[in-house]
């Protein structure tokens, strides 16, 4: 196993970790994954090690799972959203406004079960993240407080070292790959004259008679601050709230981390606050060292919901597909479809997907072209930070250029103190789709995979490098993208002309006329009814292809037949009903015949 | 037709006067020319033909000039036929027969003088005599500096109605100049006959005659352009009254009362009437989006913005809650399409668009999709029930997404299959959404739409591979109904299996029974012919046999063992075949390869099979069922191996209709059926045709492929071997948003860009794009502009195209 990911790799040991050569007498228990923390990044991580058969742990300071959540919120209200009703049955969907629950097969592990509250109750939480590890069954050593933590150069671990980590107990052990799910439990400190009178959010009094009738100041102006503000509000004499910056409302800025109802989160100032990792969750430091829930944030602060279950929960799964192709040669899973059903996977795609709904920006589809773009690779939420590097992070080819589906909100029309009301701001016209505001699709297609300089030069406010071509599918309100003219055909049209082919369907008698009359097929005739798995129409559909005038009508009615050929004859070559390509040929494929 | 002069005649008293002068006179009358001129009253016009005594009484100009009679007493001018007798020698007598002449008086000037040839209809004659008396009120013009001329003096007094035709005298030319006899006076007509003048103008489908109103009356700035409404309407008198109405009728009208109580032009011209309802609150906005909406429906609606909210809810309203002022004209826009459909025919001349939906799938289903399917026929599946309904019952499923064009069109084949099946299958059909219930999709492996699988009790699922349609999967449903291959234990068994006897109710959907014949002893082969009976079940009927006494069987069907007997259920005949491989793989092929018949009917469910043998294909095309004699001569070359490099076959034009389509492409012009074309599909293309004066017999069908193997016959056409390239281009988001970036980076402050700064970029590009909705007829010719500009460049394609 170790083999693999062998000696030159291993990186500058970390700001974190002090390098101590360890005596080789003792050989202390070695894991292949240890998770440090139960919260829910942990757990997460947890599921997916354990449905994938990995040798891990996890080690957890506290008795039960998620100890930050049995404290905080000081006021026990979670501003995670709990939409228990979405008036859809698509779990993957409903996982949109399902802010609290974990990633799992098993249906009854969903939040909702636990709350009924839109803003749930704290305890709620514990409870659930509780039976979330015992259900599964996940492997957490509770009361295990890692004191110290190591690195042990050892050309045989697959990232060049270990990391030896030490309990409370004097407990030692050895792990190829360390992900950290601590969370942000340690508060800020500020440093200001007088600011030793000052009491932290996490152990001021939530009893508001401890401040009847006095003068309160609070720093900050993020969700504590306000949660805080309201709990006391009808007893002071008067509150004082002071922060850097403006108070920034989240349906203003799309950023959940933001004031959504005046209640909680710990923002501030970010330098301190988050560890330096890659895109990939990787510590910039070491190697095998990741990043994992509250403190990856700093991959997506103040853009995308990263630092929240909502949002972590995928970007943990996209850690553990690294791992897997990693360590043990499991490519990023994909689906291998034809190309006829690329319109239809991308239109599923952005109808149901949570994860890149939840992590626009920072999470996105990537489709992988085959030779000649007879067929695709679907890839789910990969970073797309690391797309340059997508070849060795995933072990899949892009040789043959591909597609990235993102999610976006419009680029100049949301931030602090902007109007999001103002008038025109949604658009309705598909030719005006790419001034969108609200969060919809973006389609970047690129001929070659971008390099590293490509992704890191792009151009300002773009989350992806200049792509050959792009394409915006125009906002919904009700992000239903499956309009058949609004949204489905410039769809196609796009996919269209990115790949030089026509990827209209077509029933089997049309299929039939284009063999007998043209020597090559379109790639749904080619790919269905060549192989005998051609559309037939019904006799009503057949009527309506008749009137909508896609179809001449063959029906052997005598005159009528001469008549229609005269009038289209001129126009249409051999007759072909729906002036397929040839009549849109370019004319530079015309020279190469000439 | 006609009843819609009367609001010309209530418009014009002196037409009336002239009725009332002279009472209807339907036919010509003949004066001699004394008479003629004396008949002429000052400031009358009239129109005279002179003609020689002794010339034919009737001619096809007479013919033409007595139906002109009548519409030109309509405009007060006279018609006569003059004849010329030697006694009153006039002037316009011609000298010859031939070079007679018409002539148009007023009064007693001679105002013009038509060749005879000029009026060849009776639209040419009115056309022409109403253009010479009309010469002030509709200017001539042949290029764009004229026209802008006009413009320019107009602007601020008069509106202009400029249209174009392709030849004076044609029925459009009639149209308006009828147009401009009523309202001549009222606006300048301007005319052309240029094509490069209304192309200069932005026009499309310039082969069309046109008419623009110009609205110059309304613009004060002298460098500001008039506004212009197409008339869509083709060019006849009635439309063009009708658009001048409405052109005149108010742009928007604002009222308080029930809609019910309103009525304006439009309505009596038959036209909807489009309330926007508006409120005290947002008046000003609305108002403007009002005007907006109205500018766009000119010509086609009235707009009217109603203040108050005190609908009282009359009958034939219909309110709409619109998002989108667009989806007001589409609505609008849409509707009148469907009056209008039959007669319309240069709709689809247009250039085509981009936003114009040319999946013929995605076209249908949407056209189709308020036809309620009997559903109930087929049991919804959820996540809850799916398990449990696929484990209870053998069940088919299909897997389809609600908003895939391609699942929507195979689930009404689907449907029809539970029609037919109804009550009578024990074979649960059941449907389930993907599109609500992915995850179920995902873990039954289903990752495309739509599939179809079914579940059998303790067997694995099985996706059906068929054609998808009702015919082909109701096969697959009835062939499942038993287990393949089936086991014979008796030789009777056996034979009534071959001949059909034993499954009865099964052969009509498998035209061939297999039998495989083993020695008990064969059981690795038992086993293969099991594993490719197993993979067929579904398309064709198999059995196997391997008792002691299988030995009778093989020595009847001279059939060396392992071996399997083809029961050709249709034909009533029996075959053997050797099985000298017995992988299963290799039995499936050796059965697919015996289900193609020798001289099949080509049909679109199974060109594909034959299509596979990568041969060009023999096709005799026919107007019904093949002639015997066609056929037996066909056969016979099969036979005597002429045709082994060939993949013979006809084809039913009753059957297949759309093999007129194929003839077309092949021929031009057709000749008459029975026709025998070689199709070479894989190499090449070319197609060859049996000369159709010549007999469908043996000798002459050796002598042209003879022929055509020593390359001495020229195909009659190469089909195209053009790839498919995107049918329309794509809407360039990339231009746009670097058009919007380089316009922006113009007014960027040089330094670093404060907040503040931002914002008002923002706003102003807000106020753009504001501005560029209330321009609408801006931005639609930029994207006409470009639209028919890549037409032509397809067209010029195409050109070069047939040049080759």
């Amino acid at each position: 196993m170790g083999l693999s990911a062998a000696a030159p790799l291993w990186g500058p040991p970390g700001l974190l970790l002090a390098i101590a050569l360890h005596p080789a007498l003792s050989v202390p228990p070695r894991r292949d994954y240890c998770v440090l923390g139960a919260g829910p990044a942990g757990l997460q991580m947890a599921y997916f090690l354990q449905r994938a058969g990995r040798d891990y742990a996890v080690f957890e300071r506290a008795p039960r799972p998620g100890s930050f959540f049995t404290r905080y919120p000081r006021h026990r209200k979670l501003i995670s959203i709990n939409k228990r009703y979405t008036g859809k049955a698509n779990a993957e969907f409903n996982l949109r406004h399902d802010w609290n629950s974990l990633l799992s097969h098993d249906p009854r592990l969903l939040f909702r079960h636990y709350s009924r509250a839109y803003f749930p109750d704290a305890r709620d939480m514990v409870r659930y993240l509780g039976d979330f590890a015992d259900t599964l069954g996940l492997r957490v050593q509770y009361n295990t407080t890692i004191a110290h933590v190591t690195l042990d150069k050892d050309r045989q671990a697959w990232n060049g070292h270990y990391f030896i980590l030490t309990d409370q107990k004097g407990q030692v052990h050895q792990c190829s790959v360390l992900l950290v799910a601590t969370g942000l439990s340690v508060p800020n400190q500020v440093d200001f004259p007088g600011s030793e009178y000052a009491e932290g959010y996490e152990s001021v009094s939530v009893d508001p008679e401890d401040f009847v009738g006095q003068n309160v100041l609070i720093l900050g102006r993020g969700n504590s601050a306000f949660e805080t503000a309201e709990n006391i509000l009808g007893v002071t004499n008067f509150i004082h709230m002071l922060s850097r910056s403006r108070v920034r409302l989240s349906w203003a800025t799309h950023y959940v981390g933001d004031l959504r109802s005046l209640r909680l989160n710990s923002g501030n100032a970010f330098g301190k606050k988050y560890p330096l990792i890659r895109a990939s969750y990787e510590s910039k430091g070491s190697r095998g060292l990741f990043i994992l829930g509250t403190a990856s944030h700093s991959v997506d602060y103040r853009k995308s919901a990263g630092g929240f279950i909502h949002g972590f929960r995928y970007t943990v799964r996209a850690v553990h597909r690294l791992l897997e192709h990693r360590h043990h040669s499991v490519t990023w899973p994909a689906t291998k479809l034809p190309i006829t059903q690329l319109t239809s996977s991308i239109v599923r795609r952005v109808n149901e997907a949570s994860g890149l709904y939840q992590m626009f920006g920072v999470l996105a589809d990537v489709i992988l072209l085959k030779e000649n773009s007879t067929a695709f690779e679907y890839l789910e939420e990969f970073p797309i930070q690391m797309l340059a590097q997508l070849e060795t992070l995933t072990g899949r080819k892009a040789k043959h250029g591909l597609f990235v589906i993102n999610m976006e909100y419009g680029r100049n029309f949301s931030g602090p103190d902007k109007d999001v009301f103002f008038d025109d701001r949604s658009v309705g016209h598909t030719e005006d789709a790419w001034q969108s505001n609200f969060l919809h699709p973006v389609i970047y297609y690129y001929r070659y995979l971008p390099t590293e300089q490509e992704v890191r030069f792009r151009p300002a406010h773009w989350p992806l490098p200049r792509p050959t071509a792009i394409h915006h599918i125009v906002e919904d309100f009700l992000t239903d993208w499956t309009a058949p003219i609004g949204h489905i055909l410039p769809l196609r049209r796009f996919l269209e002309n990115c790949l030089d082919t026509d990827l209209r369907s077509f029933y089997a008698e049309s299929c039939f006329l284009f063999t007998l009359t043209c020597q090559k097929l379109p790639p749904f005739c080619q790919q269905g009814y060549l192989r005998m798995q051609g559309l037939v129409s019904t006799e009503s559909l057949r009527q309506h292809r008749v009137e909508s005038r896609l179809l001449r009508d063959y029906a052997p009615t005598g005159r009528r037949l001469e008549d229609s050929s005269q009038q289209l004859g001129d126009q249409e070559p051999l007759g072909s009903p729906l002036a397929p390509g040839p009549l849109a040929q370019s004319v530079d494929s015309n020279k190469e015949e000439l | 037709m006609f009843s819609g002069f009367n609001v010309f005649r209530v418009g014009i008293s002196f037409v009336i006067m002239c009725i009332f002068y002279m009472p209807t006179v339907n036919s010509l009358p003949e004066l001699s020319p004394q008479k003629y001129f004396s008949t002429l009253q000052p400031g009358k016009a009239s129109l005279a033909y002179f003609c020689q005594a002794d010339s034919p009484r009737t001619s096809v100009f007479l013919e033409e000039l007595n139906e002109a009679v009548r519409p030109l007493q309509d405009y007060g001018i006279s018609v006569a036929k003059v004849n010329c007798v030697k006694e009153e020698i006039s002037r316009y007598c011609g000298k010859e027969k031939d070079l007679m002449k018409a002539y148009l008086f007023k009064g007693n000037i001679l105002l013009r003088e038509f060749p005879t040839d000029t009026l060849f209809d009776v639209n040419a004659i009115v056309a022409h005599v109403l253009f010479a008396l009309l010469f002030n009120e509709v200017k001539y013009i042949t290029n764009l500096e004229d026209l802008q001329n006009i413009e320019n003096a107009l602007k601020g007094k008069a509106n202009i109605i400029f249209s174009y035709v392709r030849a004076i005298g044609i029925p459009e030319h009639r149209a308006v100049m009828e147009a401009a006899f009523v309202y001549g006076t009222t606006y300048q007509f301007v005319l052309t006959t240029e094509i490069a003048l209304l192309e200069s103008i932005g026009s499309e489908d310039v082969e069309y005659a046109h008419l623009y109103f110009f609205h110059c009356k309304l613009v004060l700035d002298l460098t500001q352009q008039c506004r212009r409404t197409l008339m869509e309407q083709p060019l006849t008198t009635l439309n063009i009254h009708l658009f001048i109405k409405t052109m005149k009728a108010s742009l928007l009208t604002e009222v308080a009362e029930d809609p019910q109580q309103v009525s304006t032009v439009h309505l009596q011209l038959g036209l909807p009437l489009v309330f926007i309802v508006s409120q005290q609150a947002t008046y000003e906005a609305d108002r403007r989006t009002a005007e907006w909406v109205a500018w766009r429906l000119l010509g086609k609606a009235g707009v009217l913005l109603l203040l108050s909210a005190g609908i009282t809810g009359g009958v034939p309203v219909e309110f709409l809650v619109l998002h989108d002022v667009d989806l007001i004209i589409s609505h609008v826009e849409n509707n009148m399409h469907i009056e209008e459909i039959q007669e319309d025919e240069d709709n689809d001349m247009e250039g085509p668009d981009i936003d114009v939906q040319d999946d013929e799938v995605a076209e249908t289903v949407f056209r189709d999709r308020k036809r309620k399917l009997p559903l109930e026929l087929t049991v919804e599946l959820t996540e809850e029930t799916f398990n449990a309904t696929v484990m209870a019952s053998d069940s088919i499923v299909l897997f389809y997404a609600g908003w895939q064009a391609v699942s929507m069109a195979f689930l009404q084949s689907y449907i029809d299959v539970a029609v037919k099946l109804k009550g009578t299958s024990t074979m649960l059909l059941t449907r389930i959404n993907c599109a609500d219930w992915s995850d179920v999709c995902t873990k039954q492996n289903v990752t495309e739409f739509p599939i179809v699988k079914m579940y059998k009790k303790g067997e694995n699922p099985v996706s059906y591979a068929g054609m998808l349609g009702t015919e082909d999967l109701l096969k697959f449903i009835q062939l499942n109904r038993i287990s393949y291959p089936v086991n014979i234990i008796s030789i009777q068994e056996a034979e009534e299996y071959l001949s059909g006897e034993l499954y009865k109710d099964l052969i009509s959907y498998s035209s061939v029974s297999v039998l495989g014949l083993f020695s008990p002893t064969m059981k690795t082969a038992k086993e293969d012919f099991s594993e490719a009976g197993n993979y067929l079940k579904g398309y064709v009927i198999t059995g196997i046999y391997s008792e002691e006494d299988v030995l009778l069987l093989s020595t009847k069907y001279a059939a060396s063992l392992p071996a399997l007997l083809l029961a050709r259920h249709t034909e009533g005949k029996i075959e053997s075949v050797p099985l000298a491989s017995t992988h299963a793989q290799d039995i499936v092929q050796i059965i697919t390869d015996a289900l193609l018949e020798m001289f099949p009917e080509i049909t679109v469910e199974n060109l594909p099979s034959y299509f596979r043998l990568q041969k060009p294909l023999l096709i005799l095309f026919s107007d019904g069922t093949v002639n015997p004699q066609y056929k037996k001569a066909i056969l016979t070359l099969v036979k005597q191996k002429y045709l082994d490099s060939f993949t013979p076959c006809w084809l039913n034009l009753k059957n297949t209709p759309v093999g007129r389509g194929i003839l077309r492409a092949y021929f031009d012009p057709l000749p008459p059926l029975p026709l025998l074309v070689l199709v070479n599909l894989h190499s090449g293309g070319q197609v060859f045709a049996f000369p159709s004066d010549q007999a469908i017999i043996e000798e002459n069908l050796v002598l042209w492929l003879k022929k055509l193997e020593a390359g001495l016959e020229n195909h009659i056409t190469i089909l195209p071997a053009q790839e498919w390239k995107p049918p329309l281009p794509a809407y360039d988001f990339l231009s746009m948003i670097d058009a919007a970036t380089s316009h922006r980076g113009t007014r960027k402050v040089p330094k670093c860009m404060k907040e503040t700064d931002v914002q008002e970029n923002d706003k102003e590009q807000h106020e753009d794009k504001s501005a560029v909705r209330k321009e609408p007829i801006e931005t639609l010719r930029i994207k006409h502009w470009n639209r028919s500009n890549w037409f032509k460049e397809a067209e010029k394609s195409f050109r070069r195209d047939k040049e080759l």
